[in-house]
């Protein structure tokens, strides 16, 4: 245990309450955090529905005296950090704790944040007074907040982390790959500490993007919901929010009396690029390429107990997600996905499934996935109940457009 | 001061091939004649709608020519970004040697780039798009291209790069922090090489952010200059294949240098100042020194970051002040972005390619422009007028960001 790399901290902002523990329940009780919405982008009214966080005090978690001037992007990064670093140790509770002014441990501690949109409303806010009127529309202040190391920034003054902080950008798999480099970094030795994760913050342009390419739920249909896995899906909902792990060495965390949460055993990426198939059926390519050996390398076959949390969403690439997934596995799998409670939260689901899974396997229970009449090769079950479980390790996996895909393993021994 | 671990030491990382693309020009070899000629590539911009306001120029990559155009994927020519990383990819894929025969399979093979803009061009033309025509009539394509791991999905998949495809930013860091991951990714044996550095295309973007900041001067660049006032937007893409010194001898691959050192830290301080001490710059440094095994008196030449900001410049000649003590004055200075402009997320890849090249040349590069250096910095040796031919072993390269990120890294001649 003491060489091993553990999370010891979790925190999460999303359409459910927030917190590790306050979610894991409100999933459990099969609640849903998706409402109804309306929004002005692009000069069209958009009405749908969204996994949104509502009743979201920044200054719960923020005592900055810049926090007006922050996006939701890095206000929900802040106080899903916050969260995380307070439940390892790492700093007082309340909207000022922070690393000592010179404590070695802030230098050794650094931070990685996953994004794929960021904050749109900032780029937009920005870009298009600049595209209709030139250059002399920019705003200074937009223009700083809304760059996309903002959140990650933010984070580390707020808590006073003096080692790097970088965003990560990319597919949906970026908040899994943040916490993989996390590891990396730990193991070898290059940070004491790390806190990853991801943020992503809401605009209707999203919901419009995500309609242009066929992935969303046509808007006639937006009552259904957001269906993993469901025969019926006619795809996703937009959710938004933030999720963050603390990511260190055993040793380490037990020295300083934090009790390790959960054992990273593996973590992996792929591209999915070279392989034979383009499109879709990429993902079982990218998944075997790694998954099989990241697995075993710990020496724990991370399929072995079944229990996996997927990025499954309700559009077209679940099958291809389970397909590969199924492919891998030699024994039955138990699915479970976060979407249709939370909303299709690009990178910030996956890393808010990592925290649900630990919250599962220490309490014996399998939060339900909202679906309905769920489309799955035998073998694979989808629990739509609160179901128990006798596992003590998860795979959390997620997979992106052209073959990306990110997996983690963790177990909770 | 953190220590590296002994699994830090057990692999060497060497540089076995560069692409480069900057306002001086395309290919590596390119650009460092043109930079040791005193080329200035800083002039008017074009491809930017400036709708009346005054365009105080930039270092904008030329034009890709016919033969450089000539195999880069339709789907790349369609965003400046892609179609130039490409080119610079393949520039370094093939300096690598790696382009016909590549032992390495593809899971091994990953790209860790740094940007803070990705296609932001393809963004501006898809908003652009749908103020005039509607979000219904707009062209999915363009707004799929903003996205940088659409950027990279041409590189990734021409030369099956499948190991990892990742895009970090640290605002202007972007480039070292994309070099610092790949080392650590290299030496921790997830991958074997790894095509790391950074870019960013011509935007008006961040042309308009900078300048409504008050960061970019309508005069020539001059860091470290009594009289600077600011700096100009460069374009720049700049990539090294990264590989272990084993491997690369194995396949008898030409050894361009070896990376020995990476620092990284964060200000903490404020979002688009950096702190007055040049503290997180310090910290940068001196964990480069460490985990490069070296003194401040080993170092032989320094790659300024430089950008002709009155507050970078001061911060920055600070953090070398208290790094390298009295050493400073005999080491040369070198800030190339006066004959670029400031490249962003390009900035990192492309100077540590210069910074390759100085130690390969025994010769610090000059910095344009600069007529009187800051009296304020009375140790900075910084290179002007001309070249300087100086026995160089090893260099540093700094990079400094929004947010607070610092970036340094030590390269060095490979011995055998």
């Amino acid at each position: 245990m003491s060489d091993d790399v553990v999370i010891t901290g979790c925190g999460v902002v999303s359409a459910l309450p927030s917190g590790a523990a306050a979610l894991f329940d409100a999933l459990c009780d099969g609640r849903c955090g998706i409402v109804d919405y309306e929004g002005v982008s692009l000069g069209e009214t958009v009405r749908t529905r969204v996994g949104r966080v509502c009743d979201f005090d920044p200054e719960e978690w923020i005592a900055d005296q810049t926090l007006r001037r922050m996006s939701r992007f890095t206000q929900f990064a802040i106080a899903a950090g916050r969260q995380a670093a307070c439940e390892a140790g790492l700093i007082e509770p309340g909207p000022a704790g922070r690393f000592d002014e010179g404590s070695p441990l802030a230098e050794r501690t650094a931070v990685l944040c996953g994004a794929v949109a960021g904050s749109p409303p900032y780029v937009l806010d920005y870009y298009m007074p600049i595209i209709e009127r030139g250059v002399v529309a920019a705003n200074p202040i937009l223009f700083g907040e809304g760059v996309p190391n903002a959140a990650s920034s933010h984070l580390s003054m707020s808590l006073g982390i003096r080692g790097g902080c970088q965003t990560l950008l990319g597919e949906r798999t970026v908040g899994l790959e943040a916490i993989a480099l996390a590891s990396e970094m730990v193991r070898a030795g290059r940070y004491d500490v790390v806190l990853a994760g991801a943020s992503e913050e809401y605009h209707p342009i999203l919901t419009q993007i995500h309609e242009k390419i066929g992935m969303h739920t046509p808007r006639e249909k937006i009552d259904r919901g957001c269906l993993p896995f469901a025969r019926e899906s006619a795809g996703y909902l937009m959710g938004e929010g933030a999720a963050f792990v603390v990511v260190e060495r055993a040793s380490s965390a037990l020295r300083r009396g934090a009790m390790p949460l959960a054992r990273l055993c593996a973590a992996g990426m792929s591209t999915g690029a070279g392989a034979a198939a383009g499109g879709f059926e990429a993902f079982e390519t990218a998944l075997g390429s790694f998954l099989v050996p990241s697995v075993t390398e710990r020496g724990v076959d991370g399929l072995k107990d079944g229990l996996v949390f997927s990025s499954a969403n309700g559009s077209v690439l679940d099958a291809a997600e389970v397909g590969a997934l199924h492919g891998l596995a030699a024994s039955p799998l138990t699915v479970t996905s976060l979407a249709g409670a939370l909303g299709e939260c690009l990178s910030m689901t996956p890393v808010a499934s990592v925290i649900t899974a630990i919250q599962a396997c220490w309490h014996g229970r399998c939060p339900p996935t909202r679906t309905t009449d769920p489309s799955l090769p035998e073998g694979v079950s989808c629990p739509q109940v609160t179901t128990p479980i006798d596992t003590s390790s998860a795979v959390i996996v997620a997979t992106g457009l052209e073959g990306a895909a990110a997996a983690i393993h963790i177990d909770v021994t | 001061m953190p220590q590296p671990t002994e699994h830090q030491h057990q692999d060497r990382i060497v540089v076995t091939g560069t692409g480069l693309i900057t306002a001086l020009g395309v290919g590596t070899e390119v650009n460092w004649s043109a930079l040791l000629a005193g080329g200035d590539g800083v002039g008017p911009l074009h491809g930017i709608d400036f709708k009346g306001a005054p365009d105080k120029g930039g270092g904008q990559a030329p034009g890709l020519s016919l033969d450089s155009l000539a195999g880069i994927p339709p789907r790349a020519r369609r965003e400046r970004a892609a179609a130039y990383l490409f080119c610079c990819a393949r520039e370094c894929v093939h300096s690598a040697g790696l382009e016909q025969s590549n032992p390495y399979a593809p899971a091994r093979r990953g790209m860790i780039v740094g940007t803070t803009l990705g296609g932001m061009n393809s963004g501006g033309v898809f908003l652009e798009s749908c103020r005039k025509r509607g979000v219904g009539r707009a062209r999915f394509g363009e707004m799929r291209r903003w996205q940088p791991s659409a950027v990279m999905r041409p590189v990734l998949d021409a030369f099956a790069l499948a190991g990892a495809g990742i895009t970090t930013t640290t605002a202007c860091a972007s480039g070292l922090s994309s070099i610092g991951l790949a080392m650590m990714m290299i030496r921790s044996r997830r991958l074997d090489l790894i095509i790391a550095g950074g870019y960013d295309p011509m935007c008006v973007y961040t042309y308009a952010g900078f300048n409504s900041l008050m960061l970019v001067d309508g005069e020539a660049i001059r860091p470290f200059d009594a009289e600077r006032k600011g700096l100009k937007i460069g374009e720049g893409y700049g990539l090294l294949a990264l590989e272990r010194r084993t491997d690369a001898l194995r396949r008898g691959a030409r050894i361009l240098g070896e990376v020995v050192g990476y620092g990284e830290s964060s200000d903490a301080h404020h979002l688009t100042r950096p702190h007055p001490d040049g503290q997180g710059a310090v910290r940068a440094m001196r964990i480069a020194l460490t985990e490069a095994r070296l003194r401040p008196d080993q170092i032989d030449h320094i790659n300024a970051h430089g950008t002709a900001t009155p507050n970078n410049d001061s911060s920055e000649y600070r953090a070398m002040e208290r790094v390298f003590g009295a050493h400073l004055r005999r080491i040369p200075v070198s800030a190339v972005k006066s004959a670029l402009g400031h490249a962003l997320g390009g900035a990192g890849g492309v100077e540590a390619i210069f910074t390759l090249l100085a130690i390969r040349s025994d010769t610090a590069p000059a910095t344009l422009h600069t007529r009187c250096v800051d009296s304020a910095m009375p140790d900075l040796d910084l290179v002007t007028d001309q070249p300087r031919a100086h026995p160089i072993r090893h260099a540093m390269s700094n990079s400094f960001g929004f947010g607070g990120s610092n970036a340094s890294l030590i390269l060095g001649v490979c011995d055998e």
